[in-house]
């Protein structure tokens, strides 16, 4: 099925462009693996690179570029390793960043809140994955940046709307966020924020001092 | 004849990367080589890199072609179009020596494409040259954000940033420019309930 909520068209456009950080561009292209028509727009805006690309006033390269280039043609490039997960439930992009989804070490936040780092030397908002036990209650907080969420597993509404697999959930610094993780099976979400979240409970201020620490 | 640098017209991007890949052809690789090194060349040192930064690159991405034509189908994309994202891939790969997340046509994950037909290859034919058209024809002022996103690389912020101008002002032009070309894209994928 398609999911309901994309990444917006600035962020395909910056996806596309390469003008996206790591952690959007893999947040982007995990979502366009489930998302045929974010696919085919990622594709136009590609496309409009094409012609551009096609119409630069050509710079000459020097005359020994020929010639070295097709000295290594033969030479085969490294293959990366197959980086999809098996299970299928790790888009390609982000299975080669953490490996399969059955093998994930997740370290858990606080009950019911589990965390891989898909980056452990990214920095306090580098992309995380989560895992979110079925039924629980995030209590209200605010973001200081954007904050995405990409739906991987189970789901969760908010005061915005339910999200499912593939579903992005974009949140700015505006809206307060009060999250509720389906019944049945646990979430799994990949997150990539811009700055960090300001909990509006004390609670929420404990979470927050788990989650980035 | 009529020449293209040299090259003749009838050298076309899409047939000469299907003989690449398709039966490994070197003179076909050779003519592509000469079509677009030097524009790679050009968009690696509009993107700031020097002389010999820009032209190993330039080799870089004519060896990924070369070796991975086989994953190129024009049914999804023009020549120019793929050329393009390995062009974006490996400047990303140089300078953060990590892969640029794409994805996989071969994943267990991805979600089909329900709407792909097999006359698709004449259809992206046709909107590449219409969005070649929507591009040439773009006000100054538009053309300048677009081709600072495409090859600076920059975020609407950055641009902004460096063209001493408001970001709304900015996200306008753009707004503007990419609304000119929705007329020949798909249009932006709609929020669901």
């Amino acid at each position: 099925m398609t999911p309901h909520h994309h990444p917006t068209d600035q962020d395909l456009l910056d996806y596309a462009t390469g003008a996206a950080s790591s952690g959007l561009a893999l947040l982007v292209a995990a979502h366009a693996t489930l998302c045929p028509p974010c696919r085919a727009r990622v594709a136009d805006f590609e496309a409009a690179g094409g012609a551009l690309l096609a119409d630069l006033p050509p710079v000459p390269t020097t005359p020994g570029l020929e010639a070295a280039l097709l000295a290594r043609l033969d030479r085969p490039l490294p293959v990366p390793p197959p980086s999809g997960d098996p299970a299928g439930v790790l888009p390609a992009p982000l299975a080669a960043r953490v490996g399969p989804s059955r093998t994930l070490a997740w370290r858990r936040v606080v009950p019911g809140i589990e965390r891989v780092d898909v980056d452990p030397e990214g920095g306090p908002y580098a992309p995380r994955l989560f895992r979110l036990a079925p039924g629980l209650a995030i209590p209200p907080h605010r973001h200081t940046g954007t904050e995405r969420t990409l739906v991987l597993a189970g789901g969760f509404h908010d005061n915005v709307g339910h999200y499912g697999r593939g579903d992005v959930s974009v949140l700015d610094d505006v809206i307060v966020h009060d999250q509720h993780i389906d019944a049945g099976d646990p979430c799994l979400a990949l997150v990539v924020a811009d700055g960090p979240l300001r909990p509006t409970t004390t609670y929420g201020r404990l979470l927050q001092w788990f989650a980035r620490a | 004849m009529a020449t293209l640098d040299g090259f003749p017209l009838t050298n076309d991007p899409d047939a000469l990367l299907l003989a690449v890949r398709d039966t490994r052809d070197r003179t076909a690789f050779l003519a592509l080589f000469h079509l677009f090194a030097p524009r790679l060349n050009a968009w690696m040192r509009r993107g700031g890199l020097d002389a010999r930064q820009a032209e190993e690159l330039v080799q870089d991405v004519m060896l990924r072609v070369w070796h991975r034509a086989a994953a190129w189908s024009p049914e999804r994309g023009s020549a120019a179009a793929w050329m393009f994202a390995i062009a974006r891939n490996a400047r990303i790969d140089a300078a953060r020596r990590d892969r640029y997340p794409a994805w996989d046509d071969a994943d267990p994950a991805l979600v089909a494409d329900p709407a792909h037909r097999p006359d698709d290859a004449l259809e992206v034919r046709r909107e590449a040259e219409r969005i070649r058209g929507a591009l040439a024809d773009l006000p100054q002022d538009q053309a300048q954000v677009v081709h600072a996103a495409y090859f600076d690389q920059r975020s609407m912020p950055e641009i902004a940033d460096g063209l001493g101008l408001a970001v709304g002002t900015v996200k306008s032009r753009m707004r503007l420019a990419l609304g000119r070309l929705r007329l020949t894209l798909t249009p932006p994928v709609e929020e669901g309930p």
